[in-house]
């Protein structure tokens, strides 16, 4: 396995072009591209200010830049680099920037949620959106790109606007049932819009792309509801995590629970495969020539997983129950690419990541780490998981097997 | 006559053991004791003599008449039976222990006196006998009231105890029910405080929820006085607010730009999407269905089609069931053995055909590393023929070079530790990782079946950091001494693998072979090996400036 040399990067605002030919990586206020494959250095772009956002347009033609704290938003054109703009929100400041699916819009939401701005590029012309609610996701494209729900707030009352992507124009306003909306999300064949409540309550809705409400979905009532949510890729299932260390699953036809798949602390189940991060401390072989390395690279700890046979007990922690938003329940729930695999972290079990057969609806493999998981993804393009824990090593699981690799570090500053 | 001999009885109802022909005393009613003497057929067994006696005188023998008086007729002792008479009356004297009449010559020596003693005798004995009647009678009669008594108030005890029984199986059932009822009632106590508990603390983590929520409004209203004070003081005008561009563009994929349809349109525009989704649907539910309901009925099929069998041979005999059911077993194994074994045909000959590629894989690794070497010599010599001198290298820094193809990344190896779900030698479960690298056929390497592959690549890796060599696949180590940067040919560019790559382990006789191959061809650069690095360094730095130089001229 082999591993680029140190970029410099801020805020880990790395991101590859949707089309995979290049990686976008920001630091301070320049954003350089490289070539995917050679890591070269293609363009190097200068913004007016520290840069905390970047996106690639849905073509990857161009990337935008967001400086909040300026309040403005540069974009670039990778074919054209003499071609720039410019968008200055002023005083209405900035908190969020994003493009629309066709590449040819902007829209930024000013401080406060106060209102959100459609910057065409096409036109130069300009649309205000108003009442824009601030919550986890707000905003969500429906896949091709034809139409755009947008989570409003009037009147204390929670709001869902459907506007159409190609005209910029209003098809759809309807009140939601949801005392507090806390996110939208368009399944992936655009049929059915998934709207839910805050955890305050467990209330998840389902709306058609005319407003009409199809279903209603609330498990318990009172405790702390919906956590995290992910549709499958082919909208067959909705699997809804929740705080009560559960991840249901509702299929598409009736909206009813097919399974609940809940996080025991001891594992009994005899088809998981169960891997266990073990940290040896060996002695790595020093390279040959003379090493100013400092002595602690000599003594890194390396990792393996191995294969440890049910029944297993699961690492816990209690959380603080007088804490708002508890370190409890199901936060990170995906799906991989071709649908056959779903991954889940139980947030009281920070250490442990669960890995789902949803052809089986069971648990396929277990990963127990030695320190908490930071970040997991699925490969695009296959069922293979990569995970970090925010040591020095990158984690990868695969239905073959699963490895451990250190990212290799250079000890010492090289040549003069 | 005669004398009879017979045992002295002590008590009058005693039987003798001589075998004494029962005497039959039916005419014999003791009208004078009321019935309380017992019948006189267990009397005297002990005359046998009464054979001799004439009936006539046996039955008035113990005609007892109440008043003394004798019937004329019925006289116990007449003339004719007198000695009979006197025999009798001597057997019963002598059983009783008076003394007897005395006979001499036919004569009766007895006297009045003897008769009145006699007579007085047995009243005597009579009157003991009746006294100890009465006091049997009496005893008899407290026994049979005292055993009355008993036995009512043993009734009566009985049906209290019964009674009392009933009562307390009665009081045990209540005590049972309430029992029940009490840990019913302690068991809905328990859910109920539980309940409580439970909703105490979603009360709890709510307030939490929402305290928390507050303060966030509650700051973010504090940053909104902030801003608005800050407007309305702030005298300066707006800066240029809006969008500065260079060009408008074009739209995507050459579209028009198209006028602002009005509301009406769009509305239809997405109830048709709405409409042709929900036709879309049925479609595959109307599909979905039936696929079911073929299925369905080819089981149903099936199911018949086996009953029909298994009842066709029930008629026949049992065994011949039996044997049709072991028939279908052995069937159905001998189907699921031949669907395996097919199974695992088609992954060993996948296997192999693997193996060849990654065989010529290998050979053509070798080659073009042959290749490499070969080319990397000529250019040191040519080198060393035009620039003699050292030329220090320059670090690629990300911010200057643009669009330099020969400028390669240097990368960094790290030797992955993987472990494999299935840790077992056949080649059907390994088969899977096979496939996977099957798709990375342009790398050299690639996991062999079941075996745990750390070990090699760590050899392999630790073989290649000791030579320091670059070779065709860039894996370089990080030394303190000079870098070695090699330029890999175009050749080479098929096969470098993406930088994150996820098996690049070796096979043991690859990673052997590669080594061996790899020690055989450098022999001769072993030596100098810095030498060779630095003169490298300096190609590269000439092809640098040669490439500049002709961009510089073309331009």
């Amino acid at each position: 396995m082999n591993f680029s040399e140190l970029f410099r990067q801020s805020l880990q605002l790395c991101r590859f072009s949707p089309d995979g030919k290049y990686l976008a990586c920001a630091s301070d206020y320049r954003v350089v591209i490289r070539h995917f494959d050679t890591l070269q250095v293609q363009h190097v772009f200068s913004c007016l200010d520290a840069v905390q956002c970047i996106e690639w347009s849905a073509d990857s033609q161009f990337i935008l830049c967001g400086m909040f704290k300026r309040g403005m938003v540069q974009v670039w054109s990778l074919e054209t680099t003499d071609w720039h703009c410019k968008i200055d929100e002023g005083s209405a400041g900035l908190c969020a920037v994003t493009w629309s699916p066709d590449g040819r819009h902007i829209l930024t939401t000013a401080d406060f949620h106060l209102r959100i701005t459609v910057w065409s590029l096409v036109t130069k012309s300009v649309s205000y959106i108003r009442y824009p609610k601030k919550c986890a996701k707000g905003i969500d494209f429906c896949s091709g790109g034809k139409y755009m729900a947008l989570a409003e707030r009037r009147d204390c009352k929670d709001h869902v606007s459907i506007f159409s992507c190609q005209a910029w124009a209003l098809v759809r306003h309807f009140e939601t049932e949801t005392d507090d909306l806390a996110g939208l999300e368009w399944s992936p064949d655009a049929r059915v819009l998934c709207v839910w409540d805050s955890c305050l309550a467990y209330k998840v809705l389902l709306y058609s792309l005319d407003g009409r409400c199809l279903a209603r979905y609330s498990a318990y009532d009172l405790a702390l509801g919906v956590k995290s949510l992910a549709w499958s890729p082919s909208s067959q299932f909705l699997a809804l995590g929740s705080f009560d260390k559960k991840v249901r699953l509702l299929n598409h036809v009736t909206w009813k629970t097919v399974a609940t798949l809940s996080h025991p602390e001891l594992i009994e189940s005899s088809t998981a495969i169960v891997y266990k991060e073990v940290e040896t401390r060996i002695p790595a072989a020093p390279s040959s020539a003379v090493s100013k390395a400092p002595t602690a690279s000599l003594y890194a700890s390396q990792s393996k997983y191995e294969v440890v046979p049910t029944p297993v007990k699961v690492p816990t922690i209690s959380p603080a129950t007088n804490k708002a938003n508890p370190r409890l329940g199901v936060g990170l729930l995906a799906f991989s690419h071709d649908n056959k695999y779903m991954v889940t972290r139980n947030d009281n079990m920070p250490c442990v990541v669960w890995i789902w057969d949803v052809r089986k609806i069971s648990l396929c493999a277990l990963l127990i780490q030695t320190s908490p998981v930071k970040c997991v993804i699925w490969d695009p393009s296959r069922p293979r998981l990569a995970l970090c824990t925010s040591n020095n090593k990158l984690y990868m699981w695969s239905p073959e097997g699963s490895l451990a690799v250190e990212v290799p570090v250079e000890g010492q500053s090289l040549l003069c | 006559m005669s004398v009879w001999s017979f045992g002295f009885n002590q008590s009058l109802h005693h039987k003798s053991e001589a075998p004494v022909a029962e005497r039959q005393h039916s005419s014999y009613q003791p009208n004078s004791y009321s019935g309380k003497i017992n019948e006189p057929k267990e009397r005297r067994q002990k005359d046998h003599h009464f054979d001799a006696i004439p009936s006539s005188m046996k039955d008035n023998a113990f005609k007892a008449n109440g008043d003394g008086r004798e019937s004329e007729g019925s006289a116990f002792c007449t003339k004719d039976n007198l000695l009979h008479c006197i025999a009798y009356v001597n057997q019963d004297l002598e059983m009783l222990g008076f003394p007897c009449l005395k006979f001499e010559d036919g004569n009766c020596i007895a006297d009045l006196y003897f008769f009145i003693n006699r007579l007085n005798d047995i009243l005597g004995l009579y009157h003991k006998t009746v006294a100890v009647k009465e006091d049997l009678e009496t005893k008899n009669h407290r026994l049979s009231c005292e055993t009355n008594h008993h036995q009512s108030t043993c009734a009566r005890l009985r049906r209290e105890k019964n009674q009392l029984d009933r009562e307390v199986g009665q009081e045990k059932e209540k005590t049972r029910q309430i029992n029940l009822k009490y840990k019913q009632v302690s068991g809905k106590l328990k859910t109920e405080k539980e309940e409580v508990k439970r909703l105490l603390a979603v009360m709890e983590s709510r307030n939490v929820q929402h305290k928390h929520d507050n303060n966030k409004k509650e700051r973010e209203i504090i940053s909104l006085k902030e801003r608005l004070h800050q407007l309305l003081a702030d005298k300066v005008p707006d800066r240029k607010v809006g969008m500065d561009l260079r060009n408008v563009l074009s739209s995507g994929e050459g579209r028009r730009a198209t006028w602002k349809t009005n509301q009406a349109k769009l509305e239809e525009e997405m109830y048709q999407l709405v409409i042709s989704n929900y036709e879309e649907r049925q479609r595959e539910l109307m599909l979905e269905n039936e696929d079911l309901r073929d299925c369905m009925l080819s089981l149903q099929r099936q199911l018949s089609g086996l009953l029909k069998r298994t009842a066709g041979t029930n008629t026949a005999s049992g065994q011949k069931s039996q044997s049709v059911e072991t028939s279908f077993l052995h069937e159905s194994h001998l189907l699921k053995e031949k669907e395996n074994l097919s199974e695992q045909k088609k992954l060993f000959f996948e296997e192999k055909s693997a193996f060849e590629k990654e065989r010529r894989a290998f050979t053509d690794a070798a080659r073009h590393f042959c290749i490499e070497r070969q080319a990397f010599q000529e250019e040191r010599a040519k080198a060393q023929k035009l620039n003699p001198q050292n030329v220090s290298l320059v670090r690629e820094k990300h911010s200057k070079s643009k669009g330099d193809a020969s400028h390669h990344t240097r990368m960094l190896p790290a030797t992955p530790v993987f472990s494999p779900a299935k840790e077992s030698n056949d080649s059907g479960d390994s088969i899977p990782v096979k496939k996977l690298t099957m798709e990375e056929v342009h790398q050299p390497f690639s996991l062999p079946p079941g075996s745990t592959p750390t070990l090699s690549v760590a050899k392999l890796a630790e073989s290649l950091s000791k030579d320091g060599e670059t070779s065709n696949i860039p894996v370089l180590t990080v030394q303190n001494s000079p870098i070695v940067h090699f330029t890999p040919s175009t050749p080479v560019k098929q096969t470098a693998p993406s930088p994150l790559s996820l098996l690049p382990s070796l096979s043991v006789a690859a990673s052997s072979s590669l080594y061996q191959s790899y020690a055989s061809t450098k022999a001769d650069i072993h030596t100098d090996r810095v030498e060779e690095a630095a003169s490298l360094a300096s190609i590269r730095a000439a092809r640098v400036r040669i490439r500049s130089a002709t961009q510089q001229d073309g331009s």
